[in-house]
């Protein structure tokens, strides 16, 4: 069987680093906001003590990531070009974007015939690839101004809420960003139970010629032994619970809107908000569970 | 290799406020609370610095709220509707491939 090169060790590696140092972060930040709903999660860690610690640690290793990655690629870029890459930073590559997604959502409804042809990342993988940076760029500078405030505030200290807001802005947006991503390209089918792709670094070629067909010639090939799929049905139920929660999540969100953001702590009782905030957290629990479950799995099959 | 090397650099140097921050406030530094506090406002200033902050955030409160529930609801419509694409290209994947076996 014909498998594509998708993934370089570096963005592997990246992928893996800031996605479990994110998650751990939004498992040891949210229960400070929602401390009414989540309370369980610092007792059970140890302690305000403990999930502080972690927090922190896990920021401390999202920002060296951000950095380190960052630097890396754009060196990479500079000195070997884009390579098999359709990614470019022109006006016309962003607005062939947005007509892409336009297309997509019509063929979806049945309302065009064919898909966008798409290179390498299409339009959902290029908006994940500008935001994730962003957004843990602005989590690192607000986090680290929160970490240590002064000098910085010295002249009005109250500015710490002001940093404090946004940081929390961007982590409830957040949960919907992980939800969208892992939801998108692991329950679905034809990747259910989990997409091995930026853990191994291939995917097979029959998959790339209905998602990436633009790609197909310019990408590096392998022959690796034939591996069955098939899809269980059961991915319907895990899709469903994965996109409940969002949708109950989102509902938190409007109760907060209604009570004036009131700093982002949900004052009211909802038993929604309850079962919404809960949930988020087990399953971000069960994704650290499977990216360790997927690194090893694809270490243990360089190594075969 | 010196790309890595470059990057490593680069990395560290990013984190070095953190790591310095960590190495001389808090415990490690041997400061639990810093000796910059409220206490250097006189009354007249903490009030008029406070009412900045209250201006700041009350807008910054109405532009949050309106990004944030846009930002929520469009992302868990688009998860739906890409689920339910992603099932689509799925089904007409099986019917050319015949269950993915070549
Ligand atoms: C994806 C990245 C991140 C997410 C989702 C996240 C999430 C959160 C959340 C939800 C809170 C609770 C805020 C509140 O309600 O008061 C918080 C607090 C905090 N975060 Fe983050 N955070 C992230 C990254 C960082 C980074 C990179 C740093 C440091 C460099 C950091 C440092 C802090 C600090 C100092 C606090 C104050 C609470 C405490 O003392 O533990 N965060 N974060």
């Amino acid at each position: 069987m014909t498998q594509l090169l998708r993934f370089s060790p570096a963005q592997r590696a990246a992928h893996f680093l800031v996605s479990l140092s994110g998650m751990l972060l939004l498992i040891t930040g949210l229960p400070i906001t929602f401390s009414d709903q989540l309370r369980w999660v610092i007792d059970l860690m140890g302690g305000s003590v403990v999930t502080m610690l972690i927090h922190r640690m896990c920021g401390l290793i999202l920002a060296f990531s951000l950095a380190f990655f960052g630097t890396y690629f754009l060196l990479e870029r500079i000195t070997e070009g884009r390579r098999d890459s359709n990614l470019t930073f022109t006006l016309g590559f962003f607005i062939q974007l947005g007509k892409d997604m336009a297309q997509d959502m019509l063929w979806t409804f049945g309302l065009v015939k064919e898909r966008p042809v798409s290179g390498k990342y299409d339009w959902v993988m290029v908006a994940d690839i500008m935001s994730v940076p962003t957004f843990c760029l602005v989590e690192v500078i607000t986090g680290a101004i929160m970490w240590f405030p002064f000098p910085l505030l010295q002249a009005n200290p109250g500015l710490f809420f002001v940093f404090r807001v946004i940081h929390v802005a961007v982590a409830i947006f957040a949960i919907f960003f992980v939800f969208a991503h892992a939801t998108i390209l692991h329950f679905t089918p034809g990747n259910f139970p989990i997409n091995m792709g930026i853990f191994s670094g291939l995917i097979p070629k029959h998959k790339a010629e209905g998602e990436f067909p633009a790609w197909i010639p310019v990408a590096k090939k392998l022959e690796v032994p034939e591996e069955h799929y098939t899809f269980h049905p059961i991915g319907y139920v895990v899709g469903a619970i994965a996109c409940g929660i969002m949708g109950l999540t989102a509902y938190v969100v409007y109760l907060l809107r209604e009570e004036g953001l009131a700093g982002f702590r949900l004052l009211q009782e909802s038993g929604a908000a309850f079962v919404a905030l809960n949930g988020v957290i087990l399953v971000f629990i069960v994704y650290v569970i499977l990216t360790f479950y997927g690194i090893s799995k694809a270490l243990s099959k360089s190594r075969a | 290799m010196w790309k890595v090397l470059v990057a490593l650099i680069v990395g560290l140097l990013a984190v070095s406020p953190l790591l310095i921050g960590i190495a001389t406030v808090g415990p490690l530094g041997g400061k639990y609370i810093t000796e910059n506090n409220y206490r250097h406002f006189s009354p007249y200033e903490r009030s008029t610095v406070y009412a900045l902050v209250n201006d700041i955030m009350l807008y910054l409160n109405r532009i949050l709220e309106i990004l944030i529930t846009i930002g929520a609801f469009f992302v868990f419509i688009m998860t739906v509707l890409e689920y339910w694409k992603f099932d689509k290209m799925y089904k007409l994947e099986q019917q050319h491939h015949g269950g993915g076996k070549h």
